[in-house]
């Protein structure tokens, strides 16, 4: 291209940082033509489905999560239906769901107890595996990472295809079950062993298509889909960072998906080696899981040795721990890059926030059993999981006080992005506080398998995580469409989001101290004990479906943003300092119209005798033009 | 202008490798967790189990599969080095030679497979376990009241009775068939993979080993035959993608070299 | 990277002894599983496989010559694997129900 257009190489790396006329021009043109020719030897098939770009893989992660997303949420929109109102039909969507899934698990419009629990093991399932990870982590982190890292495309762009099409199939899987006879899985999303053995099997169930099989299954693509994701990620980080930009000069959203990486690549094959144990036991009558002597129905269940149902414990939350972390983590490194570029000044301590990240990754592979105190492990080991659930709240709560700290003395800008960033710390401190009750075993005891737990868990995985990923959608949107989200409807979006987020879920920890279960669908025992709180239960509901509605502003101003959204008049319309603001607008396949370099760490706002309040990592000298023009579109 | 994925065929100069080999040691890295879930399975498995039969697998078998297993892993880093020096049909040979191992492993683990199929335990209804061969075939011991099955020799976990059983079954010692009424008995059956917890470990993770094979076996195939043509346009390339194949064929061989001991030996 | 630098031949006698030292190995396992030892058969068979994984891993999988990415990479896999190993035996053998009851 340099010799086409004939622009000195000097223009060139400038070129779309400055903005010359002449170079950014050009630059354009050229890049357009070859777009173009691009364009012709692509298909559309290759293009936009079966694509190996990482931006289009990331949007289609994004846009599959977000749709699994609504659909979970949907399943618990009707579970709260069922707990507000116990036994009465659910209206509106009623008659809907006696078709689809037959009147033996919805009669006359009623949720059936199996019903519910098919609903409540798949919402946690999808939410937690199918949606919130894929969005952070893979959704963000195709698009996200290889701009921010100056590289053009993820280290292995057809691994990357094939652990997308290995998650959807993973959904579509998950999706299927529930057309199935007997419905999808019920044994929960943590699936334990007896019950996850012998659920949906024997009388009226398929023996490979059934619920709980099916789940397995999918959940297996899934997994695999995940670790593929997860190795491209970490080999990019390591071998596609553009020249200087060295490892302490990496943005906070590349660290956190780097450690994001590892506890999936490290922690989620010993779940997928439980769940083919599981599958041996379903389909060839091993007894991994279910201990000998189980009697089932009045029957002597016919189970070979003796297995344990421990042991799955253990495997599952040697995932389920650190997968929390998954969750969690790239959104501390996208309200990382949010707040730095919205208060205009450096992280108040990159290292330390950078460190935190570490140590995190590291404590959250060893404090998985604070799930199963109430198992009946022994103290001493009791004692050591307690011990590193401690531990492991010093650097989460190091990144909070980075994060809060970096407000501090700032002048803050506040469009959407960063309301949803400022929201996220306190969803995640008050997911975190709630946490340490449950960490210790004598409070753990009382609160054990509550409400309480419910509330605690969710406003990790869902306030924040979901401030985190709104956060997220709303700052990068420019640079994946070329437009802005309506400032007005996003920030109607953050009130109602925020404000109902917290109806479900606050009340949830006032039930759990007062002893609400957290599976009885219609009350059962505890509800007698418990009728001051009872009421709750309506707000809780009532909030949920506000919250749904809240969620219509934010549908439309995405799907209108998209075609109709102001058109950004510079590639870098935040004005951040990060190189996935140097590629043109959108980026074209391959990133970058040069070969970038990177001059200085990530947050350089604001350095004391600069023209501008920011500084570019790849610009080698201060330009003097204030806002660099579109460089392509 | 499209800007290459750089360092796909040189290496970086501060890691020191290409892409891919960052790539398959950090898959390396997740099989190690498959497998260590595996393993610690077995592990609480095993401290758990009143019981745990010492040499019931056929160990000259296994032994030889391990000979089998560690020739392959010379013959593949053997096709590299030919690779390397750009001696084409040197590689293509010695390719073929691991190829043969491979199919030569699953060949003797499918005979073993089969032997454990014909294998029968019963167990009686006073807790008592006789395990040896169906004197019948399995259709007529299901119908029939009684069970003819003639048991395993005392010695039968010796090295030298499983090395003479490979070419036949060993001429009957002090043993004689048993017939026992199907009302003396608890529960009989082949050894499957429900017949114990032993067993289900035994299958489980040979079986996912041999699917491990099966992958390998493919890779390298496509090395051998379509994937070889790179070697006219780029060299290097294809001796980096062989060594990346090499490097899981190794790893597939590592596992084997702790699966061998902990299933046929302790 | 080293092997380019160097003469990828003058690896092949190592190969060989390593060939050697497996197969040898893999005999001595088998020999001194027949060895009454108790307990401490299994101590030896992990051994001696860790002795062979050593081996394949090092000079086979050129791990001793990789730069200390891969290095890295493959002591975080090490570690956590260990850790996982570990803890489960702890988690086994530390149990409410495995504790004589206090009369």
């Amino acid at each position: 291209m340099k010799e086409e257009t004939g622009v000195p190489q000097e223009m060139n790396e400038q070129g779309v940082a400055t903005g010359g006329p002449h170079g950014g021009g050009s630059g354009t043109a050229a890049h357009g033509a070859g777009h173009h020719e691009h364009q012709i030897e692509l298909s559309w098939w290759r293009h936009y489905v079966f694509s190996t770009d990482h931006k289009v893989i990331g949007i289609q992660y994004m846009i599959t999560s977000l749709l699994v997303a609504l659909f979970g949420f949907g399943l618990m929109v009707v579970m709260r239906w069922q707990l507000s109102f116990p036994g009465k039909p659910v209206p509106v969507i009623g008659p809907l769901l006696t078709a689809v899934f037959g009147a033996n698990l919805a009669p006359g419009g009623v949720m059936t107890p199996n019903l519910y629990n098919s609903f409540g093991a798949i919402h946690g399932t999808m939410m937690i595996f199918m949606a919130i990870v894929p969005a952070l982590f893979a959704g963000f982190g195709n698009f996200v990472v290889p701009l921010q890292l100056g590289a053009p495309d993820m280290a292995f762009p057809r691994l990357n295809m094939a652990s997308f099409w290995s998650f959807f199939v993973g959904v579509v899987i998950m999706l299927g079950s529930f057309l199935v006879p007997g419905g999808a899985a019920k044994s929960g999303w943590t699936s334990y062993p007896p019950l996850a053995d012998i659920a949906d099997t024997g009388m009226g169930f398929e023996p490979i298509l059934n619920g709980q099989t099916l789940w397995l299954i999918g959940m297996a693509f899934n997994i695999t889909g995940s670790l593929l994701g997860s190795i491209n990620i970490i080999a990019t980080i390591i071998q596609l960072r553009a020249p200087g930009l060295q490892w302490m000069r990496l943005p906070v959203f590349v660290w956190s998906e780097l450690v994001t990486a590892f506890l999936l690549l490290l922690a989620f094959p010993p779940l997928e080696s439980a769940a083919i144990m599981q599958l041996m036991d379903r389909l060839f009558g091993t007894s991994f899981f279910s201990p000998d002597g189980l009697i089932i129905g009045g029957r002597h269940w016919p189970a070979s040795g003796g297995g344990s149902a421990l042991l799955w414990q253990h495997l599952f939350w040697f995932l389920g721990h650190p997968e929390v972390y998954v969750q969690i983590l790239p959104t501390m490194g996208i309200v990382g890059e949010v707040f730095a570029n919205n208060t205009r000044k450096p992280l108040w301590s990159y290292k330390i926030f950078v460190y935190s990240l570490l140590s995190i990754g590291f404590l959250s592979m060893v404090v998985w059993a604070h799930h199963m105190y109430m198992t009946g492990m022994g103290q001493s080991i009791t004692t050591f999981f307690q011990i590193f659930t401690t531990v492991i709240s010093m650097p989460s709560v190091l990144l909070g006080t980075v994060l809060l700290l970096s407000l501090w003395g700032g002048s803050i800008r506040l469009p959407t992005p960063m309301l949803f960033a400022l929201a996220w710390l306190p969803m995640f401190g008050i997911g975190g506080l709630t946490g340490l009750p449950l960490g210790w075993t004598p409070s753990d005891m009382v609160l054990h398998d509550t409400y309480y737990v419910i509330g605690h868990f969710h406003y990790m995985m869902a306030p924040a995580s979901i401030m985190g990923l709104f956060a997220g959608l709303y700052y990068w949107f420019p640079k994946a469409t070329g437009r802005m989200m309506n400032d007005f409807w996003g920030k109607v979006h953050f009130w109602m989001t925020i404000i109902f987020f917290n109806g479900v879920f606050f009340p949830m920890l006032i039930q759990g101290f007062n002893g609400v279960h957290r599976r009885w669908y219609d009350g059962g025992a505890g509800w007698q004990m418990a009728q001051p709180v009872l009421w709750l239960n309506q707000v809780m509901s009532v909030s949920a479906w506000i919250l749904a509605l809240g969620q219509i502003p934010f549908i439309i101003n995405f799907f209108w943003s998209i075609w109709r959204g102001k058109k950004v008049t510079s590639d870098n319309p935040w004005q951040a300092t990060t190189l996935e603001w140097a590629t043109p607008t959108p980026p074209g396949h391959g990133n970058f119209l040069h070969p970038v370099a990177v001059y200085r760490g990530p947050y350089e706002y604001s350095a004391p005798g600069a023209a501008r309040d920011f500084l570019p990592q790849w610009e080698q000298e201060e330009s003097r033009v204030a806002e660099p023009k579109l460089s392509s579109v | 202008m499209e800007l290459e994925i750089p360092y796909t065929v040189t290496a970086r100069p501060d890691t020191g490798s290409y892409n891919a080999k960052i790539g398959i040691w950090l898959f390396l890295a997740s099989e190690v967790m498959l497998f260590g879930g595996f393993f610690s399975a077995y592990i609480f498995l095993r401290m758990g189990a009143t019981h745990w039969p010492h040499h019931l697998l056929n160990v000259p078998m296994g032994l030889f599969n391990t000979f089998v297993l560690i020739t392959s892993s010379i013959t593949m880093v053997m096709a590299w080095t030919a690779l390397k020096m750009r001696q084409f049909q040197s590689y293509r040979r010695w390719l073929a030679a691991t190829l043969v191992c491979g199919v030569v492993f699953l060949g003797i683990k499918s005979m073993e497979y089969k032997d454990k199929f014909h294998h029968y335990g019963v167990i009686l209804n006073n807790g008592q376990e006789i395990t040896g061969h169906l004197e019948m075939t399995p259709a007529e011991a299901m119908k029939s009241s009684t069970l003819r099955i003639l048991p395993d020799a005392e010695d039968a976990g010796s090295f030298g009775y499983q090395l003479r059983s490979i070419f036949g079954r060993p001429a009957a010692g002090e043993e004689k068939v048993l017939e026992i009424p199907k009302s003396d008995i608890q529960w009989w059956s082949n050894f499957t993979p429900r017949y114990s917890t032993y067993l289900a470990t035994y299958f489980t993770m040979t079986g996912l080993h041999g699917l491990h094979i099966i992958g390998g076996l493919l890779v390298l195939g496509f090395f051998w035959g379509p994937g070889a043509k790179l070697y006219r346009t780029n060299p290097e390339h294809l001796a980096n993608r062989v060594e990346v194949a090499g490097l899981f064929w190794h790893f597939v061989d590592l596992v084997w070299i702790f699966l061998f001991p902990t299933l046929y030996l302790l | 990277m080293s092997e380019e630098i160097h003469d990828p031949r003058k690896q092949v006698p190592a190969y060989v002894k390593v060939f050697g030292l497996l197969l040898l190995l893999a005999v001595i396992n088998v020999a001194a599983s027949y060895l009454p030892l108790g307990g401490g058969n299994i101590g030896v068979g992990l051994l001696v496989a860790g002795a062979q994984a050593i081996l394949a891993l090092g000079i086979l999988m050129h791990f001793f010559s990789e730069k200390k990415t891969v290095h890295h990479l493959m002591a975080l896999a090490i570690a956590s694997v260990v850790a996982l190993l570990v803890i489960f035996v702890c988690c086994y053998a530390d149990q409410l129900n495995s504790v004589t009851p206090v009369k």
